[in-house]
């Protein structure tokens, strides 16, 4: 099992108008995410550190481990680990 | 035996556990199910649906809804999603080989946590693939409605096989059939239901004479506010204009549309003659507006108002012409809704279409023809500039051969489009006009709401100015949001395409990584606007109805004024900033980095900055003080921020910057209170006697009315000159501002006593005294 730093960096705020979900990747290494928008289904690359907006009006999300989840466009996605975290 | 018991009972709780967890999936396979049967159904729904566009809207907001439900279905199953992963977190990896064995119970928990997951994803998956399936049927549905509209537009009748014998037939069937229809209704509802007909009518009439009475008295007392001053003119018309349409349109629409609710309610009509009667009142409401708006327009009656420089003769025309084409068009509307109700034969739709756009495209071409203007120089007629006629004669001549070549659609949406597009163009006319106007320089402070503002806000022209030009800028947005999309619905656009791109246009303009959300940033500003005007608002009323009723004295009043005006910039600063969507803690990150500026580049100015919020605290002076600082005396005019302005008594105002007056010595003449004591220099010749001028200085300053009598006042001989005697004559005023006025007071009236008493000026140029001096 590989041990990953975890260094969780959650931005608080990015209230306003623009409602996207968004997610940051804490790992150290670039994830991928399946996201399923419309009919749409697409790959989504999140590098080491980065924050990216994401799913406008809802979406279905299949995470790198695995887990599946649906976002209604407000949500933020927080990966650590490989695990993601759905506030 | 209590290891065992605690097994036995958490094998028993996982499995209750499950069972519970087993009837909860259950739940939720019912409910995906029920989601899949509902896509089924409008997938079903679809081919059948292809031919009528009202049907397919339909089905395209079911399945709007149904991608919620899916998505609020996925959302629903996180929490448990949520908790199974942190217990397996908490239970950690399975042990690799060579570890010691974990607890049975463990493993089992373990295994069925991980199944659990497995079909909670399961069903994630199953409703991701249901929202494909519905995005996709939902393009489907678009397709269909893209391909409808062509068709409808394109397709081709043969002309010669409408017309004829059974074209008449037909109509004389129809008309018959709607006037036994509805008249065999009335007859019922006036015998058998009296009570419910004589309220309905009875209700509508009474709704129709009070709307009539409301838009009469409210347009009438808008006449009589003329005549307004020449600058003004345009924009009172053009406020006027969109006012006396838009009003009147929306009343009428509101009491038509009370009136089919009140013969709903009472069961008047029924069926065929209810959709019969809603037509109807639409067509109402349609010839209405456009005849308020070509109106307003053109207003043939008052040249004064009229907003297109036409000459009268002009007006008249155009007013009927328009009125004429609308109704035109909505007989057209009317009987095309008569035959869908009464499924009529095609042809005689289209015959009818026929008719009305060529009728309409007459109209058109009789507007074009219009000879509008008059020459300055010859005083002939002028006829519309080619840009304007051509266009026009070349619309009215293509929808003419596109009726007599058959395609009775693409006739009949042009004509309609000429109408109803129109019509909404020239309310954006009005609107843009206005804005426009509005932009202008100077414009809107002399509008009545630039007035307006500037009693409530005690805004100066500048910002009125500025104002003005937001509002022109706010105007043109609204007139945009709402023109164009009204344009769309009428091109076979529907809602629900509508809003989506306005969502994304508005919420979503991402350049690079960044994300602009046009309507955030709108909110912002307006959030901003109102913050900035009610903190001057507030400021007013603290200043003008707290503070100076409760005789809080001038400076304190104008140390609070501006302190509570900043504080409320400020703020709204920052509650605009962050509904605009700006991250405040970027904000943060930003002041941090200009931290470092601050200490170098930005010193004297943050400096000068802290020195005048210490101002305004500690007041040391305020405004209408006389102070003297830096060499320079004065009357306080403001304090801000950053510097003071000071008012020398030659008027001339110097800029103080506010760390000197913190910094160095002020002087406040005026600090606790205004009294203060005036020395005035005199000199008499050096022979006469000091006791006796003394005594006579003193007598003058005790008998100037603006001497103060405690302290009492002095003359102090001061020198021995080689030709004169120096007194200094020492009063104290109750108000050190007009100290120069006393002591040019005193200064005249000792010259008069010293003229009286023959005592001499001191020369110069030494003199022998005179010989009656020398005796007196």
């Amino acid at each position: 099992m590989k041990h990953l730093t975890i260094a969780a960096l959650v931005l608080t705020g990015m209230v306003g108008a623009a409602a996207a979900a968004t997610v940051t990747n804490g790992d150290g290494q670039a994830v991928l995410l399946k996201v399923t928008e419309g009919s749409q289904q697409s790959e989504l690359a999140v590098g080491p550190g980065q924050t990216v907006e994401f799913c406008a009006s809802g979406c279905f999300v299949t995470m790198p481990n695995g887990d599946r989840e649906a976002l209604t466009g407000s949500e933020q996605v927080t990966i650590s680990g490989g695990k993601a975290t759905v506030n | 035996m209590t290891k065992l018991r605690a097994t036995l009972l958490l094998a028993l709780a996982l499995i209750w556990a499950g069972l519970a967890l087993a009837a909860d999936y259950e739940a939720k396979r019912e409910e995906i199910a029920g989601l899949g049967r509902e896509l089924n159904s409008i997938e079903r729904a679809i081919p059948e649906a292809a031919q009528d566009d009202a049907k397919l809207v339909a089905l395209r907001v079911r399945l709007d809804t149904l991608a919620k439900s899916l998505i609020g279905f996925g959302v629903s199953l996180r929490p448990r999603l949520t908790e199974i992963n942190s217990r397996l977190a908490e239970l950690g990896s399975p042990p690799k080989e060579g570890e010691p064995e974990e607890p049975q119970i463990i493993t089992d928990e373990r295994r069925a946590l991980t199944e659990e997951k497995a079909i909670n994803n399961g069903l994630l998956a199953e409703a991701e693939q249901l929202s494909i399936r519905a995005a996709k049927a939902g393009d489907q549905i678009a397709a269909l409605r893209r391909e409808l509209f062509s068709n409808t537009l394109f397709r081709r009748t043969e002309i010669s096989g409408v017309f004829g014998a059974q074209v008449l037939s037909d109509l004389a069937h129809e008309f018959d059939t709607v006037v036994r229809q509805v008249s065999a209704r009335l007859v019922f509802m006036a015998s058998f239901r009296r009570d419910s007909f004589i309220a309905a009518i009875g209700l509508s009439l009474l709704l129709g004479v009070t709307t009539y009475w409301g838009v009469r008295r409210l347009f009438g007392s808008v006449r009589t506010d003329e005549p307004e001053e020449e600058e003004d003119s345009y924009i009172s018309r053009l406020s006027l204009a969109f006012w006396s349409t838009v009003i009147p349109s929306l009343t009428v629409a509101a009491a038509l549309a009370v009136t089919y609710g009140l013969f709903l309610y009472f069961g008047v009509f029924n069926g065929q003659t209810l959709a019969l009667f809603e037509a109807f009142l639409v067509a109402c409401a349609a010839i209405f507006f456009v005849q308020r708006l070509a109106n307003a327009l053109f207003a043939p009656g008052r040249p004064d108002r009229r907003l297109i420089l036409v000459s009268d003769r002009a007006a008249r025309m155009l007013v009927m012409l328009t009125v004429a084409m609308a109704v035109m068009q909505v007989i057209d509307y009317f009987l095309g809704r008569v035959s869908a109700i009464y499924a009529s034969p095609l042809s005689l739709t289209v015959a009818k279409s026929f008719v009305s756009s060529l009728i309409i495209s007459g109209l058109l071409i009789a507007a074009a023809l219009v000879k509008p203007f008059t020459d300055s120089v010859t005083g002939l007629r002028k006829s519309w500039p080619g840009y304007v006629r051509y266009p026009i004669i070349a619309t009215a001549v293509a929808i003419i051969l596109a009726a007599l070549v058959g395609y009775i659609g693409l006739a009949r949406f042009m004509a309609a489009q000429i109408v109803v597009t129109g019509a909404i163009l020239a309310t954006m006319y009005i609107g843009v006009q206005s804005g426009h106007v509005l932009a202008a320089e100077g414009a809107f402070p002399r509008s009545r709401f630039g007035r307006q503002a500037r009693r409530w806000f005690s805004l100066d022209d500048t910002a009125l100015d500025q104002l003005g030009l937001l509002a022109s800028f706010l105007i043109y947005a609204v007139v945009f949001l709402i023109g164009l999309p009204l344009i769309l619905l009428q091109w076979g656009f529907n809602w629900v395409d509508i809003r989506a791109w306005l969502t994304t246009l508005l919420t979503d303009i991402t350049i690079g990584s960044i994300t602009i959300s046009l309507l955030g940033i709108l909110f912002g500003v307006v959030i901003f606007v109102i913050g900035f005007l009610s903190t001057r608002r507030f400021q007013n009323w603290l200043d003008g109805r707290v503070m100076a009723r409760s005789r809080v004295d001038a400076g304190v009043r104008n140390s609070i004024r501006t302190i509570v005006g900043y504080a409320g910039i400020i703020l709204a600063a920052i509650i605009g900033l962050s509904a605009a969507g700006f991250n405040l803690s970027n904000l943060a990150l930003v002041a941090g980095a200009l931290s470092v500026g601050i200490g170098f580049g930005l010193q004297s100015i943050v400096n000068n900055f802290v020195s005048g919020l210490i101002l305004l605290a500690e007041r040391p002076f305020k405004v209408g003080d006389w102070i003297v600082a830096g060499g320079i005396q004065g009357t306080v005019r403001k304090i801000s921020v950053r510097v003071t302005e000071i008012e020398t008594g030659q008027r001339q105002t110097v800029i103080l910057p506010n760390s000197e007056l913190i910094n160095s010595a002020v002087g406040n003449w005026t600090h606790r209170n205004a009294s203060g004591r005036v020395d005035v220099k005199l000199s008499v010749a050096h022979w006469e006697d000091p006791r006796r001028v003394r005594e006579l200085l003193l007598e003058i300053a005790r008998h100037h009315p603006g001497v103060l009598k405690a302290p009492a006042p002095n003359v102090a001989f001061v020198g021995i000159g080689q030709n004169m005697l120096d007194f200094e004559v020492q009063v104290f005023v109750s108000d050190i501002t007009r100290g120069g006025g006393v002591a040019t007071e005193i200064r005249l009236d000792a010259v008069d006593a010293f003229r009286k008493e023959g005592i001499s000026l001191p020369f110069t140029v030494p003199e022998p005294p005179p010989a009656t001096a020398a005796k007196g």
